[in-house]
C-alpha cells in the first residue's frame, strides 16, 4: 500500500461547540447594611456558578448546559465600592435566580474623629 | 436530536396581540415595572415516543405558571412578579415583570393523559407521550 493513501483519522478531532456568552439580567438594590445583586441564571446548580471579587471588581460567571436547550455561558462584571469583604459575600440560588448580599464596609458609615489637643 | 421550531405562537400571540396586552397592562398601571409580554427561550424536541418541551423561566414558581395541553398543542401562560425588599433603594432594575403567552403545535397528536411537567431552577420541562397510534414501531426484518 502506498504511504500517500488517504486515510481517515478522527482521533484528534473534536467538534467545536460554539457557546454563546450572554449578560444575565441583573437587579442591584441598596439595603441598610448590604448591597443586593440578583441575576437571572436559569438551569444551573449553585456549584456551577463562580463568584469572585478582585479588589473592586465583582465577577459572576456560569456555564449553562440544560438538556434540550442550546448551551450558553453567562458572564458579568461589576465595579463595587472599595472595602467590600469577599469573605462576607453571601450567595443564594433559588428558582434560577442568584442573589448575592454584599455587606457594606464599616468605614463607609460616618465615624466620629476624636481631636486631640497638644 | 430532532428539534422542531414552531412559529404558530408568533402567528397567534405575535406582534399585534402582544402589543394589545402590553397596552392593557401598562395603561392605568402606576407600577414602575409594568408588565410586558416576553418570548421566553424554549425548545420542543421529538424524542421518538414522546415530545420534550423545555422553557427558561427564571424566578418563577409553580403557581405562576399555567399549562394547557390539547392533543395537537401545548399552551404556556406565565406571569413573573419581581418583589423587592421594602426598604430597598433600586440602583439597577433589569429583571422585569413579564407575562409569557406561548403555544407550540405538535406534528402528531399526543396523549393528553400522559403529560408530566417539572419546574426546577427556573427551567420548565414537560414530557408529552405521543398517542398510541403515533408511537414508533420497530419492524422485524425477515
Amino acid at each position: 500500500m502506498s504511504e500517500n493513501m488517504v486515510k481517515e483519522d478522527n482521533t484528534e478531532m473534536k467538534p467545536e461547540v460554539k457557546v454563546q456568552t450572554v449578560f444575565p439580567q441583573v437587579d442591584i438594590l441598596e439595603l441598610k447594611d448590604d448591597f443586593m445583586v440578583r441575576a437571572d441564571l436559569p438551569g444551573l446548580e449553585i456549584e456551577d456558578i463562580s463568584v469572585s471579587l478582585d479588589r473592586d471588581m465583582l465577577t459572576v460567571e456560569a456555564q449553562s448546559d440544560v438538556e434540550g436547550l442550546y448551551p450558553r455561558a453567562f458572564a458579568r462584571k461589576f465595579r463595587v465600592m472599595r472595602g467590600i469583604d469577599a469573605e462576607k459575600i453571601r450567595a443564594d440560588y433559588k428558582d434560577g435566580v442568584l442573589t448575592l448580599m454584599l455587606a457594606k464596609p464599616v468605614e463607609s458609615k460616618p465615624q466620629r474623629i476624636q481631636i486631640q489637643s497638644g | 436530536m430532532f428539534t422542531l421550531w414552531s412559529d404558530i405562537d408568533r402567528a397567534i400571540f405575535g406582534y399585534p396581540f402582544s402589543n394589545l396586552l402590553q397596552n392593557k397592562y401598562s395603561a392605568g398601571s402606576t407600577e414602575r415595572n409594568a408588565c410586558f409580554v416576553h418570548n421566553c427561550r424554549m425548545n420542543l424536541s421529538d424524542k421518538g415516543e414522546y415530545f420534550e418541551f423545555v422553557a427558561e423561566l427564571p424566578g418563577l414558581k409553580e403557581d405562576d405558571l399555567e399549562l394547557t395541553v390539547h392533543a395537537d398543542r401545548l399552551t404556556l401562560s406565565a406571569k413573573r412578579n419581581v418583589v423587592n425588599p421594602e426598604d430597598a433603594t433600586v440602583l439597577l432594575s433589569e429583571r422585569r415583570n413579564y407575562e409569557v403567552h406561548r403555544s407550540v403545535a405538535f406534528p402528531v397528536n399526543v396523549d393528553t393523559n400522559k403529560v408530566e411537567a417539572k419546574l426546577k431552577n427556573g427551567i420548565l420541562r414537560v414530557t408529552l407521550q405521543k398517542s398510541a397510534e403515533n408511537q414508533p414501531r420497530k419492524i422485524a426484518i425477515t
